[in-house]
């Protein structure tokens, strides 16, 4: 590997203004993924999951800090390389169907990358292009001429991610790409890209809720909550011996073949509390305080910086499930 | 012996279109104990909202049904006007797929609860704010969110709204279509749990339609598992999913990512159902399916009833955990 195949964040904040206040939907983050890499980034709705895939495409410009690509700041680039990224790194999102033009057939929504970013022009290429691009992703080239409106959602994601592969990119950002499908097209999917990361030695980020689709999906699993990262660890840790309180309640409420096996760990009962003394943002310590049930008078005051916990990993918090020789704690 | 809430009969319900006509509910008879909670399972287009529709009455033009749906004794598919505007909330209430949606963006959820109550008993303003605080707080939230509006509220709390509403005139019958689809884990098992606990207090009937069968065997006493159109299985819930005995079902539960399935592969069920336009005359699921022989692919399957009083409709039931 070379010591630049990465994209990383450098003490990266997004802010939004919502009812006139500030939210920060990402708050000094700073992480970096090997374009190789098979992550996921986990969070309930409004964690700052989106935020951080949108930021990390250049779709959603930091207020502070910096996205780097292969070492440079994607947002001082020039237009031409400002090009060449969208081409390295590309995305795949929620619900194609919001992005796909229903008068335009498949293979003019293929078409658009090849065209403005690959320079292919000539109407034979292309279309030999495209078909390439759905055999990829598993569909015959019948499905060139077919309208979004005649696919079903499974095959409307693959011709998501058949357009994201158009430009050959090193790293996919998909965001939710299961989340509107029935379990079985989601399996699909899901085995798709990593065949296609295996084959084609790309790396890819999916943005999730769902802790199965985590776990069957990578090796590495980011936990968000509240715009702030709480644990980053591998997968199996994560899955085995999860280190933050937030991420054992997660894994605990995953679901499992047999649902009835699973032993929910509960959290604080913050709704009787008052709404001001629970509300995330206007805590100066950590954000999950108010529902955590390991929380201390330290949390409510200061947040936990991000730090690596023994047996590898890194945990904000400062009772981690985690004793000192890297044991769990029971 | 329990008795029957709701009792559907050689139900079919077809919809025009450019193409032919599509049978979304195709022969289905159906019954639901009262006091029960019952689950319907399969995959997006199999029809299971549908049936849900059909038993609130609410399947419009240009839509038809045929077959007989009765629910407390009352033939849905006769009422008419005014006689169908109170059965809905009164008799059978419905929780949306997406419901957190279905709330008015512009009036309170006070303005919204009571406006449900005093159609349907009449009553004062006052009368309807009192009990809509006491269904508030049976569905655990705090009485200022009457003031609130939809915006307001985080997703689970207006989910909680809704299944207020739905509660609010004691319904016989409730359905509830993907209740938790929308709300992330934590908020889902509490919306869960708190429908198990109207119910039980209530005395009402559930019937929940989801995707998630792992869900509706958590949830549910009795399922049906549908596949374009028609049940292919149905019977005790916790028996269904520890040893389902149609392919289908067992491929629906297999393709399923759950957390145990690191590091295995999950296998999606290969290609695609039938068109709901011109259904076949043989088994629906023959095509996709890996035990199907030849007169799986001439003729439809009729119902078969194992020991445990599951009936299932294929011609090569799976036993236990055989050919998995």
């Amino acid at each position: 590997m070379k010591e630049n195949e990465t994209i990383a964040m450098d003490r990266v904040s997004v802010r939004f203004t919502s009812q006139g206040r500030v939210v920060p939907a990402l708050d000094d983050i700073t992480t970096t993924f090997r374009l190789s890499e098979l992550v996921s980034v986990v969070g309930e709705s409004g964690a700052g999951k989106t935020t951080l895939g949108r930021a990390l495409l250049g779709l959603a410009k930091p207020d502070s800090g910096a996205v780097m690509f292969r070492g440079r700041n994607i947002h001082r680039l020039g237009k031409r390389e400002m090009k060449d990224f969208r081409k390295h790194v590309q995305v795949v999102f929620q619900d194609p169907y919001d992005v796909m033009n229903p008068k335009h057939v498949v293979l003019d929504y293929l078409s658009m990358p090849l065209r403005f970013i690959s320079g292919v022009s000539s109407r034979a290429d292309l279309r030999s292009s495209c078909s390439g691009l759905l055999d990829q992703v598993g569909l015959e080239r019948e499905f060139l001429s077919k309208y979004p409106h005649q696919l079903s959602g499974g095959q409307k994601q693959r011709i998501a991610i058949a357009r994201a592969l158009a430009t050959e990119p090193d790293f996919i950002v998909a965001d939710e790409p299961t989340s509107m499908l029935d379990a079985s097209a989601a399996a699909g999917i899901l085995n798709l890209l990593r065949k296609l990361a295996a084959k084609r030695g790309m790396g890819y980020m999916i943005i999730t809720h769902n802790m199965g689709v985590a776990a069957y999906a990578s090796d590495r699993i980011v936990v968000m909550y509240s715009g702030k990262v709480v644990e980053d660890s591998a997968a199996d840790d994560i899955v085995n011996a999860p280190r933050h309180p937030y991420t054992s309640v997660l894994i605990s409420h995953a679901p499992l073949s047999q649902r009835s096996e699973r032993k929910l760990l509960a959290e604080r009962d913050g709704s009787d509390a008052d709404p001001d003394a629970t509300d995330p943002w206007k805590l100066s310590g950590c954000r999950y305080f108010a529902r955590c049930p390991r929380g201390t008078e330290e949390c409510r005051k200061v947040f936990p910086a991000l730090s690596t916990v023994p047996g590898g990993g890194s945990v904000a918090c400062w009772n981690p499930l985690v004793n000192d020789d890297g044991s769990r704690v029971s | 012996m329990a008795t029957t809430i709701a009792d559907i009969r050689g139900l079919s319900v077809t919809f025009p279109s450019k193409k032919g006509t599509v049978r979304a509910v195709d022969a289905v008879d159906l019954s639901i104990e009262e006091g029960s909670i019952f689950g319907i399972a399969g995959e997006s287009g199999c029809g299971k909202t549908t049936i849900g529709l059909s038993l609130l009455g609410m399947i419009r033009e240009p839509g038809s049904v045929e077959g007989t749906i009765a629910v407390n004794g009352k033939d849905v598919t006769s009422l008419r006007g005014e006689e169908r505007r109170l059965f809905r909330w009164k008799e059978v209430s419905m929780v949306f797929q997406g419901a957190m949606n279905s709330l008015n963006p512009v009036s309170s959820v006070g303005e919204q609860i009571t406006e449900v109550i005093i159609d349907h008993t009449g009553g004062t303003r006052k009368e309807a704010m009192n009990r809509a605080a006491d269904l508030l707080r049976k569905v655990r939230l705090p009485s200022d969110i009457l003031r609130r509006y939809p915006h307001q509220l985080s997703g689970g709390q207006k989910q909680r709204v809704v299944i207020a509403m739905a509660i609010a005139l004691s319904p016989k019958l409730i359905i509830a279509d993907e209740p938790t689809t929308a709300l992330d884990v934590v908020s889902q098992e509490h919306i869960l749990r708190l429908l198990k606990e109207v119910v039980k207090a209530s005395g009402s009937t559930v019937v929940i339609i989801s995707h998630d069968l792992s869900l509706i065997a958590d949830m549910c006493d009795r399922l049906a598992v549908m596949y374009l159109g028609r049940i292919v299985e149905s019977g005790r819930a916790q028996d269904v999913l520890s040893s389902p005995a149609h392919p289908y079902t067992r491929a629906l539960i297999d393709s399923n990512i759950t957390l145990d399935k690191r590091g295995k592969k999950v296998e999606s069920i290969p290609g695609y159902p039938p068109s709901p336009i011109n259904l076949p005359s043989n088994c629906r699921f023959s095509g996709r399916c890996p035990f199907a022989t030849n007169e799986c692919f001439d003729s439809e399957p009729p119902a078969s009833t194992l020991e445990d009083g599951r009936v299932v409709y294929c011609y090569h039931p799976r036993h236990g955990n055989e050919g998995k």
